[in-house]
């Protein structure tokens, strides 16, 4: 069953990082419903929702922890 | 002085003592290589950027925390060396990747070999840099060096525009003595409760199981790995990259597990009521059907990527550091009460190891197994092997049992064929004098053979065995065994190995029977330079122990005689699976 998803991330701000923030959920064939993303000096914040499967949900999660310069992932 | 960024980045490559680049010009990169010509580093001509990729890794391999570096040109030069950068992200090898870019200007305007190789490797990279700012590039090269050899290590891109590298800097004139050189950290963050829950569990375990993992290898642990398996005497396994973290004939090593490991091996997993996993992924190889998993065990998981903890198989325990530091302070967990359970599980995988034991051929025949259990005797004690993919480098990782650590050379994760040849070039490159084999089949070998002339320019003696089954052998046996012997795409004719060792200068020779293998090998280490042995052997031969696709390690066919019947089951459970995905 899908559940809607509202994700904290924060993140070295780098010219790649919005891309590999996505990439977990875009290479799942999904879409994101809404995203935001504001520059603090040299880390970024994101804000991301999504409508995911449970299951694919921890694995978003596990993926995007993976990515060097993403700092935190907040559920 | 006043330098290009041609010439900066070659003297940083020069500070960071690199080694070897495996390298292929081309215009978007002519700049560096007009620097390098007046460069002390040790530049190869490849001849296939793939094969530079590859070579890379195999120099990496080797190593420890010590990156492997290649380089070309941009767009299809770029993008030739994708294969072997996703091989390394795969395999969590550290590689550095340099590629030329069209300048500044034009990016964005489809210029002539322009791609966004940055974009391209994003999934499989650890990072990617564009380096637009010249004056940032000690720093970029830096960074890019610690990242792939910290934390888990991995791939790296460093993408840098023609006009970069004509731009002109001026620099002090010591900065090269100022370098400051990139720095391995060890890593722990175990949380106290967590390890102790580690040790709890340790305690009272009856069936405890360790399974090694390529991690023990990179992070350089395997003194701390032996240490602790022999003061708590708890048997373990590896996976194929864990092979050579240990002897192999340690009392308490029991071969690997997975797709094509030791039935005893799988066994002791689906026994064990504790699994100790050290620095190994849960790959889909080794676990077979997932939900059958270790179905008795608890799981304490050791890794220094904390997104592995319970990626695949549910953990109960785990703890976020480098196998070296947590080894090292590990407390002791045996007791006079689990002493004797301990010892009473080493004797029955003891018992099973006698009774399922690796069927090593009658000697008499020519296959594969025969082949390299012979190698096996005869190759040096300190020998390292690349192999290619597929069945040979099954029966490498079951038959070559006497690797030292980091010797054994294999694309595990991303299973690319024509690895072997350029991962060789790189282990020699970075082994001067060593003994160096690639394994290859007839199928993989085609893949990169043009890079046998590399091993006469470089005069690298590496040893190649061709083992010829006319196949593409593992597609094959798939075929065989669940695809009721459809036969389809996998029929090769080969070329006249010999006649191109000729064509290439290389020594070689061709063998239809083991006595004259034998003295082929003998033959191959005598002489000075390269030589290929291209081995004709059995046709149509199986790799077992197997478990087939999506079933459980339980259902490990052990070899044929004995596992007629469970074949054609799990043919037919295969079988429904696969419609049901479709």
């Amino acid at each position: 069953m899908n559940t809607k998803n509202k994700w904290r991330i924060r993140c070295n701000h780098t010219p790649e990082v919005i891309d590999r923030i996505v990439m977990p959920i875009r290479k799942r064939g999904l879409s994101i419903d809404r995203m935001e993303y504001v520059r603090d000096g040299e880390f970024g914040a994101c804000t991301l929702e999504f409508e995911v499967d449970e299951n694919d949900a921890t694995r978003i999660y596990k993926n995007m922890i993976r990515i060097t310069d993403i700092l935190e992932v907040e559920k | 002085m006043k330098i290009t960024g041609a010439e900066y980045v070659v003297k940083i490559l020069e500070a960071l003592e690199i080694g070897h680049l495996f390298a292929y010009p081309g215009g978007a990169i002519l700049p560096i290589y007009d620097a390098l010509a007046h460069s002390t580093l040790d530049c190869v001509l490849v001849r296939h950027e793939q094969a530079a990729a590859f070579a890379a890794q195999g120099y990496a391999r080797t190593k420890i925390n010590k990156p492997g570096f290649c380089l070309s040109t941009s767009g299809p030069g770029a993008t030739n060396m994708v294969t072997g950068i996703a091989d390394a992200y795969a395999d969590s090898i550290p590689l550095i990747a340099i590629t030329g870019q069209v300048a500044t200007s034009l990016i964005g305007s489809d210029a002539f070999q322009e791609t966004d190789i940055t974009g391209i490797c994003l999934p499989f990279t650890k990072k990617t840099f564009l380096l637009k700012d010249l004056s940032k590039a000690k720093d970029v090269f830096r960074e890019a060096y610690e990242v792939s050899i910290n934390g888990r290590k991995g791939p790296v891109l460093i993408d840098i525009p023609k006009d970069i590298q004509n731009e002109e800097i001026e620099l002090k004139d010591d900065w090269q003595e100022k370098f400051i050189q990139p720095k391995y950290h060890s890593f722990y963050n175990a949380h106290p409760l967590q390890l102790d829950k580690a040790i709890d569990l340790m305690y009272s375990a009856k069936k405890p199981l360790i399974i090694g993992g390529h991690g023990i290898l990179l992070s350089d642990a395997c003194q701390e790995l032996q240490d602790f398996v022999e003061l708590e005497n708890i048997p373990m396994i590896s996976t194929i990259l864990g092979i050579g973290l240990i002897p192999h004939d340690h009392p308490l090593y029991f071969s690997w597990l997975g797709m094509h490991g030791m039935k005893y091996a799988n066994d002791a997993v689906q026994e064990a009521d504790l699994i100790i996993a050290l620095g190994i992924r849960f790959d889909d190889r080794i676990t077979g059907k997932l939900e059958e998993f270790a179905p008795k065990a608890k799981v304490i998981h050791v890794d220094i990527d904390e997104s592995e903890g319970s990626k695949n198989v549910p953990t109960n325990v785990f703890l976020h550091a480098d196998l070296k530091t947590l080894l090292r302070s590990f407390p002791r967990t045996s007791t006079g009460m689990n002493t004797p359970w301990r010892q009473q599980w080493v004797e029955k995988l003891q018992a099973w190891r006698k009774e399922y034991p690796l069927q090593k051929g009658d000697g008499t025949k020519m296959t594969m197994a025969t082949a390299l259990g012979n190698l096996n005797k005869m190759m040096s004690a300190d020998a390292y092997v690349a192999t290619d993919v597929g069945q040979h480098q099954m029966w490498a990782s079951q038959h070559l049992v006497n690797l030292l650590p980091n010797h054994f050379l294999t694309s595990g994760g991303l299973g690319s064929m024509g690895f072997g040849l350029p991962a060789a070039m790189g282990a020699q490159a970075a082994n001067p004098g060593k003994e160096v084999w690639c394994i290859s089949g007839d199928g993989s070998f085609q893949m990169n053979l043009q890079e046998l002339i590399v091993l006469v320019q470089e005069k690298w003696p590496v040893k190649i065995i061709i083992l010829d089954n006319t196949y593409l052998g593992m597609v094959r046996q798939w075929q065989e065994q669940f695809y009721e012997r459809n036969y389809s795409g996998v029929d090769l004719i080969n070329p006249d190995y010999e006649k191109m060792a000729t064509a290439y200068g290389i020594a070689s020779c061709t063998v239809y029977d083991i006595d004259a293998y034998n003295e082929a090998v003998l033959k191959a280490q005598s002489v000075d330079g390269p030589f290929i042995i291209h081995a004709h052997v059995l046709k149509e031969d199986n790799v077992y122990p197997m478990v087939p696709p999506m079933a459980s390690l339980s259902d490990t066919m052990y070899y044929p005689n004995s596992v007629q019947k469970k074949t054609t089951e799990l043919k037919n459970e295969h079988k429904e699976q696969m419609e049901n995905k479709v």
